[in-house]
């Protein structure tokens, strides 16, 4: 009997011992979880990964399914439309920060360095957003179904422009298509030449926008997702900026796209201003206005990032209450961000406002400010003492708001996070920078209806229309620190105007100094982040870091 | 599978009963057992049929009685006595006299997959048993191994009731992946993620069933268990009953009383309002209106003094054949912060019958626990030294439930009510676990060197808790929430089945014996969960969104093992260990990884030229050699190219519709083992009868395609971070053991136990690529910085900071540090100015326990030194004076910021990080045993002092600092306990 027992023993042994192995073949069982080649078991996965590229510009990740897309220091702080507008913004004269954070002093004084966490994360998060475009782009470049074609063609756009900002902030990032794989490998840049490799990147965009331009949705057609008019945009943004970006100006192309834009009859601008930064700003909330924007919801797209953080970063317990100006309740008020002294006296037109006197504190609001751009309000005093004072000094601002534009809370009203879309591409834009188009080739006589147009909507009427003679290179820059002050254009529009570093204009706390001081022209790029040379050999530092 | 396991462990168990009717005639033996020394009567002297688990214990007059087979032979033994067999040849009376000594080397200790001889050991290994457990009110198994064995540091996470704690055997081998050592309970290796809900994976285990701690350190030890033992094993004994033992009831209780050691020494109330009238000129004048008159000493509210209980029931003894142990403990601790506490209800049973003549030996072990935990909010401790101490703690305004709260709710500067935070928490959960096991050990009949064994297990925990918070709880706290209402629950299963056969054999024509064992090893682990989170709703705060996640992830392992133990001449010991082992977690490619070692040790004291030398009593070389691996890293499925969905909240307008989002997880095909090489020497030596015994290893380990999380070049995969084999490090060390027996008298003795542990962790590879100029991974957060760092040629976790300057009178100049980049301009916090600062791990730590016993009385004391352990202080850091007062709300700060003046925080300065080197003397106790009382065998009553002191230079509450960052954390309390124990 015992030889028995021994015997079946050892048979079941060994029976075990061959099924147990098999064990070690595991999928994930978890229901929130997709294995990479069923992607195409439901049509809905489809949507949901090109839902994902497009959220990678403004969430932090997955919520609590997952987390964030990046490892950083804090998942909020370092998303890519906040440290965007903290890398466009708080290094211009139209903001400063009050926080002692690691890496905001640096960008108030441009005095960062290759290891600031914000252009760290911003450039890894840019790069993340192109490998998520690669690969929904991979997986669907073989699909003949119309509408799968077409979000193939929007997570094009969405990796253009990613580039496009990469571009802009950093000259010559990695560069990596659908053809390449995802694992353990080191990208190059297109060229180890910087300024090489920047305008071989502006060849690459603007080829790829033009391919793109017919594969997209008709304008208007798909509010938030991209769209014609978003494609022209782009490519009208990067013809602006091409002096900038490879020594040669494409005015007459800007022009091409913005003619594109304002005569496809699909855009209007909305009658009030504010109705862009309200929770209702989207197309789709009935504001034709909004050629593109990042999505947020109170509900559904949630994070204390995009319009939120402008939101509540420039509200304060004293002056700017988050409960009072913007309907949020929860968490508010981080006394944050604000304007330099500078910033307020291109908005605020003093000398036609209050005459030749100091501007007067009985009016905070600027009330009495004829242009309805102003959204500004007196703090503790205009001036900034020092470049840590906290952020009850300085220009308050509020543009932004979690309210409707009619002052109501929106339908999916939420304490803590505002539903007020981030734009990219407002059709006012496409007014001024046809504009600039104009004036630098033909001359302020053309640009000028261009203007009036801006300034006829932010006055309610013509008495703020200017005549050609005014129009001057200051003007414009001007006109659009007016327009889209707090829309994280500033530095680009320094940088192209020749103003954000060398000494040609200065501004409190600029350098460092309460006065503002010269920079050196290198800080007109950002440095290549520290943590990327060191992890890939092939990199090249921009020059001068 | 699953339905195979149960297939099988069923017609185990009716082989059992089947076969459990039968036994063996005998005869009775007699006689007493007496002192050497003095001829006194012996009591509780074990008898044991030798090769069989029959046996009995000599009662209180020395006399025993015990019904053995003919030819049995007998062994005695005691606790510092050598034991003695001794053969019947047909004698039913046998007086025994026993001498004190030499019983270190008799002991037998488990190890993997056997046991063996102490003496025979080759391995570095050690063993606590439980006369030399801490003492106290210990509910964490961990807690009572605090500094008794060198190499292996134990850090409770603080002091809420029942915490865990984190055990290092030997540094960390690992610095992404799991460096907790592989727990193995009564053969079960226990999986180290808790339950969510579960403050210690190892409540499971009552402290009072444990009979002996075994830690396996080296990788000649360990490597049998292959890809988990990288990190040292530590295997759990259990008390079982005894064959032939009378049955025997054994009460243990303690009543204990907790308070907090010292509280943060902040500003009073008076003192908040004279620094506001002092510094006028940086907080306004408008700020004394914002000061109110109270003077609340905030920590005084939120802590307490803590009455706690424990019990603890246990019956043993043997029917028959069948030795048995049934336990049940009930503790109910409460914590000194209020609003904290956990109750515990643990019952274990250990069943021990053998049958067919002995040849099969069964051994059923069930534990089972049940603990509810309520954790309050230990948030409340850091806001109890920032709140503001001229505010009083009640208030009359319904909408903060009568609590002060500031105005604007909103403001996330105004430091929430540290009682409300606490009271208000509805934080609590249910745990329950169950470990069962059966081990099965049969000698083949036609081949009785051959013995197999079969050890099928399962360990199952389930919890459900809550986090709740009332609406009237400040949104600083719910964001971004109003009210908070959290429900998550947990399931854990984790089976194990163990199959190997052992042949041992004396081939005494060579003289020489072997031990052959191979095995085969299959265990699966699943854990799962939900959490399920939302606002709570009324007319004016609609729904806003639940954040629920649910996740379900399991793991196997499959592993085929081998052990030859070779002994020559009874003087020169081989062993040679191979594991290999399959992993789920990796790809096909990777999954199998072959871990071998090899040990040999030499007892010297054998040899002929020692053998007569009389000081010497023990003398034993040890060499090993070994590699181990590491597959815990977190997630099961790295490797794995997947999706994943986003949760409600983070989804995105797509087509006309919010849709969850699809994300591309980071991953990386070709992840595979972590793999240890550790090379050992270690000599064990024992002088005067072993009056001194001990000993010395000495270690190197090298770990090499060490798994680390490290930033990847942008664009190359789905995040900037992937966790990859990239790095290397090593881990270099000295352990030093000695105990000495002073006193050895009938009446009296002294034993004293120290132990030295010496390790330098040092990073020698950390990227794909190799680039001198890397700084390394940087931990901190966005808000106090970045202070740490894991750099090549450094340690671990190293302090990155900047260096201060001081002025003549030795102050700290705010903000100034010395330029180190030499890059001029402001030296401001950014990373190239900083240096590497020392680091949290002490250099030397040190182990001092003692026990003296007079007659009836008992004293014992045990104690640690930590040397050269650093704390960055950032309870420190974090005071300045721009944050003392800020747009209408007031906070207060520890005293520190008297010394450092310091209007703004300075968190990257090495002025926070201190020297916390410490002595510790963890407990103390004193007991009286009396005897024969009523009936009851023995009973015995003590007085115990728990953290009764602690010698450092740290300013801070406790220089004992979890990872190295002091950030106020619960405090350990002392404890005063009085224990009874009573045995019937």
């Amino acid at each position: 009997m015992n030889k028995k027992i021994f015997i079946v023993g050892i048979v079941l042994s060994t029976l075990m011992i061959a099924s147990c192995v098999k064990d070690l073949d595991v999928t994930p069982k978890d229901p929130n979880t997709i294995m990479a080649g069923n992607l195409g078991n439901d049509p809905i996965y489809i949507k949901e990964a090109l839902g994902k590229i497009y959220a990678s510009f403004i969430i932090s990740g997955q919520g609590a399914n997952g987390g964030d897309d990046i490892s950083a220091p804090d998942g909020n702080f370092f998303t890519t439309t906040r440290a965007l507008w903290n890398l466009q913004e708080i290094t211009t004269d139209e903001a400063i920060c009050a926080w002692g954070d690691a890496g905001i002093a640096d960008l108030n004084t441009q005095t960062w360095s290759p290891s600031n966490p914000f252009l760290t994360a911003l450039y890894q998060r840019l790069s993340l957003s192109i490998t998520y475009a690669n690969d929904f782009i991979k997986l669907t470049n073989s699909s003949s179904d119309p509408d799968i074609m077409r979000y193939n063609a929007e997570a094009r756009f969405l990796r253009a422009l990613a580039y496009y900002y990469h571009m802009d902030l950093f000259g010559n990032p990695p560069f990596t298509t659908d053809a390449d794989g995802v694992g353990k490998f080191y990208p190059k840049q297109l060229d180890p030449v910087p300024a090489t490799g920047r305008i071989k990147l502006f060849n690459y965009i603007v080829a790829e926008l033009h391919d793109l331009e017919d594969k997209l949705g008709e304008p208007g057609s798909s509010y938030p997702q991209a769209d014609k008019g978003a494609c022209w945009m782009l490519l009208a943004r990067v013809y602006l900026n091409a002096k900038v970006y490879t020594g040669t100006a494409k005015w007459d192309s800007c022009k091409i796209y913005c003619d594109k834009v304002i005569s496809s009859g699909a855009y209007q601008l909305a009658t009030n201003y504010r109705k862009n930064f309200s929770a209702d700003n989207g197309y789709n909330d009935n504001n034709k206005e909004m050629i593109f924007a990042w999505s947020q919801d109170g509900i559904n797209t949630q994070g204390y990032v995009g319009t939120t953080f402008i939101i509540e970063s420039c509200s304060d317990a004293t002056y700017i209450r988050a409960e009072d100006f913007h309907g949020l309740t929860s968490n508010t008020n981080w006394n944050g961000n604000r304007g330099r002294i500078q910033f307020m006296n291109t908005l605020v037109d003093t000398l036609k406002t209050y005459g030749n006197n100091p501007v007067p504190t009985s009016d905070p609001l600027f009330a009495q400010c004829a242009d309805k751009r102003v959204f500004l309000k007196m703090k503790k005093s205009m001036n900034i003492p020092s470049a840590s004072s906290s952020g009850d000094y300085g220009i308050g601002v509020y543009k932004f708001t979690a309210k409707k534009a009619d002052g109501t809370l929106p339908a999916n009203y939420n304490i803590a996070f505002a539903c007020t879309d981030f734009p990219i591409f407002r059709l006012a834009d496409a007014y001024l920078m046809r504009a600039e188009a104009l004036f630098n080739t033909t001359g302020a006589a053309t640009a000028v209806a261009d203007i009036n147009k801006i300034r006829e909507r932010a006055y309610g009427n013509t008495t703020g229309n200017v005549a050609a003679g005014d129009i001057t290179t200051q003007f414009i820059l001007d006109e659009r620190c007016r327009e889209f002050y707090y829309e994280a254009q500033r530095r680009t529009d320094l940088v192209r105007f020749g103003r954000f570093t060398n000494g040609s204009y200065n501004w409190q706390w600029k350098g460092g100094t309460y006065a503002g001081g010269n920079t050196d022209s290198h800080l007109n790029l950002f440095p290549i982040p520290g943590d990327e040379v060191s992890a890939n050999p092939n990199i090249k530092q921009n020059p001068d870091y | 599978m699953k339905k195979r396991f149960l297939t099988m462990l069923s017609l185990l168990f009716l082989g059992i009963l089947v076969t459990g009717a039968l036994n063996a005639q005998g005869i009775r033996v007699t006689g007493k057992v007496t002192d050497a020394a003095d001829g006194s009567a012996m009591i509780g002297v074990t008898i044991q049929e030798k090769g069989t688990s029959n046996g009995t214990i000599v009662d209180a007059s020395g006399n025993y009685s015990i019904t053995v087979a003919p030819t049995a032979t007998l062994i005695f033994s005691y606790v510092g006595y050598a034991s003695q067999e001794i053969s019947l040849n047909g004698r039913t009376i046998v007086n025994v006299a026993l001498a004190v000594g030499d019983q270190s080397l008799s002991e037998v200790v488990v190890i993997g997959y056997g046991t063996v001889k102490k003496s025979d050991a080759t391995g570095s290994l050690s063993a606590v048993s439980s006369k030399d457990f801490n003492k106290g009110a210990i509910t964490s198994p961990q807690d009572l191994l605090v500094g008794k064995s060198a190499g292996v540091v134990i850090t409770t996470s603080g002091g809420a009731p029942g915490s865990g704690s984190t055990i290092r055997v030997r540094g960390g081998s690992s610095l992404n992946a799991s460096n907790d050592p592989l727990i193995i309970i009564d053969g079960v290796p226990i999986d180290n993620h808790a339950v969510s809900g579960s403050s210690n994976f190892l409540s499971i285990i009552n402290p009072n069933d444990i009979e002996t701690f075994t830690i396996l350190k080296d990788a000649s030890a360990t490597a049998i268990y292959g890809s988990r033992a990288s990190n040292g094993v530590i295997l759990i004994t259990t008390k079982k009953g005894k064959a032939g033992s009378k049955f025997t009831v054994t009460y243990n209780g303690n009543v204990s009383i907790a308070n907090a050691i010292k509280y943060v020494d902040v500003y009073s109330g008076d003192e908040i309002r004279q620094i506001a009238y002092n510094k006028v000129s940086l907080f306004g004048a408008e700020s004394f209106t914002k000061l109110w008159s109270s003077n609340t000493d905030w920590q005084k509210e939120i802590f307490r003094t803590a009455v706690s209980h424990d019990h603890n029931l246990s019956f043993s003894g043997a029917v028959k054949t069948l030795p048995y142990r049934f336990s049940a403990g009930y503790t109910d601790q409460n914590g000194i912060l209020k609003n904290t506490g956990m109750k515990r209800l643990t019952g274990s049973l250990s069943l021990d019958p053998s049958f067919l003549d002995n040849s099969l030996k069964v051994n059923v072990n069930v534990k089972g626990m049940l603990t509810k935990s309520n954790f309050g909010e230990e948030g409340a401790i850091g806001s109890a030294s920032n709140m503001d101490p001229t505010k009083p703690v009640n208030d009359v305004k319904p909408a903060s439930d009568n609590y002060f709260q500031w105005i604007n709710y909103g403001a996330n500067l105004g430091t929430p009510n540290p009682v409300e935070q606490l009271m208000a928490a509805d934080k609590k959960s249910d745990v329950k676990r169950l470990i069962g096991n059966i081990q099965l050990n049969y000698k083949m009949p036609f081949l009785p060197d051959l013995v197999a064994n079969l050890n099928l297990a399962t360990d199952y925990s389930s919890s459900e808790g809550h986090n709740n918070r009332p609406a009237t709880s400040p949104s600083v706290i719910t964001s971004p929430l109003y009210g908070r209402l959290n429900n998550y629950d947990g399931k854990n299963y984790n089976n194990l089945l163990d199959f190997y056969m052992t042949y041992s054999k004396d081939l005494s024509q060579i003289k020489s014996k072997i031990e052959a064992t191979a095995g085969y090893s299959w265990q699966h682990f699943q854990r799962k969960g939900n959490n399920y989170t939302r606002g709570i709703e009324d007319a004016t705060h609609p729904y806003q969104k639940s954040d629920s996640s649910s996740f379900i992830t399991e793991n196997y392992l499959v592993s085929f093992f081998g052990r030859l133990n070779y002994t020559l001449n009874n003087k020169y010991l081989l062993t040679v260990t191979v594991r290999d082992d399959g992993s789920s977690r990796f790809a096909k490619e990777n999954r199998w990884g072959i871990f071998p070692s090899v040990a040999l040790a030499w007892k010297i004291k054998d040899e002929a030229f020692l053998k007569n030398l009389k000081a010497v009593s023990d003398l034993k070389l040890r060499l090993g050699w070994g590699v181990t691996g590491q597959q815990d890293i977190g997630n099961d499925y790295p490797a794995q190219a997947k999706y994943r969905i986003s949760s409600e909240g983070s989804y995105y307008f797509i087509d006309g519709e919010y849709l969850p989002t699809l994300r591309p997880d980071a991953y990386d095909p070709d992840i595979k083992w972590e793999e240890t090489t550790t090379q050992n020497i270690g000599l064990d030596f024992g002088f005067i009868k072993d009056r001194i015994t001990g000993s010395v290893d000495l270690y190197k380990r090298v770990t090499k395609d060490l798994l680390n999380t490290v930033t990847i070049p942008s664009g190359s995969n789905f995040s900037n971070t992937l966790l990859t084999n990239v790095g290397s490090l090593e881990n270099k060390g000295i352990e030093f053991a000695l105990n000495l027996i002073p006193i050895s008298k009938a009446d009296m003795s002294l034993n004293i136990g120290f132990n030295l542990t010496y390790n330098k962790n040092k990073i020698t590879k950390l990227l794909l690529s190799d680039d001198p100029n890397y700084i390394g991974v940087l931990y901190g957060d966005a808000f106090t910085g970045q202070k740490q760092v894991t750099r090549v040629g450094y340690p671990a976790y190293s302090f990155f900071v900047n260096k201060q300057v001081y002025d003549v009178e030795g102050n700290p100049i705010e903000g100034l540090y010395v330029d180190l980049s030499g890059a001029g301009g402001v030296v401001n916090g950014d990373n190239a100015d900083k240096y590497i600062f020392h680091n949290p791990v002490p250099d030397y730590l040190m182990g001092l326990s003692a026990r003296f016993t007079y007659k009836s009385f008992d004293l014992s004391a045990s104690s640690r030194a930590s040397i050269g352990n650093y704390v960055y202080n950032q309870v420190a850091a974090g005071a300045s004076y721009d944050q003392m007062y800020q747009i209408g709300y007031w906070k207060n700060f520890p005293k520190y910021l008297s010394e450092t003046q310091f209007v703004k925080r300075q968190f990257t300065s090495d002025y926070f990080v201190y020297n916390a080197s410490f002595f510790k003397l963890d407990n103390i106790t004193a007991g009286y045993s009396f005897e024969n009382l009523k009936g009851i065998s023995n009973a015995r009553i003590s007085f115990t002092v728990q953290n009764a002191l602690t010698a450092t230079k740290y300013p801070g509450i406790d220089p004992e600092v979890p990872g190295g960052v002091d950030n106020n954390f619960y405090p350990r309390p002392r404890t005063y306990m009085l224990g009874i124990s009573l045995t019937y």
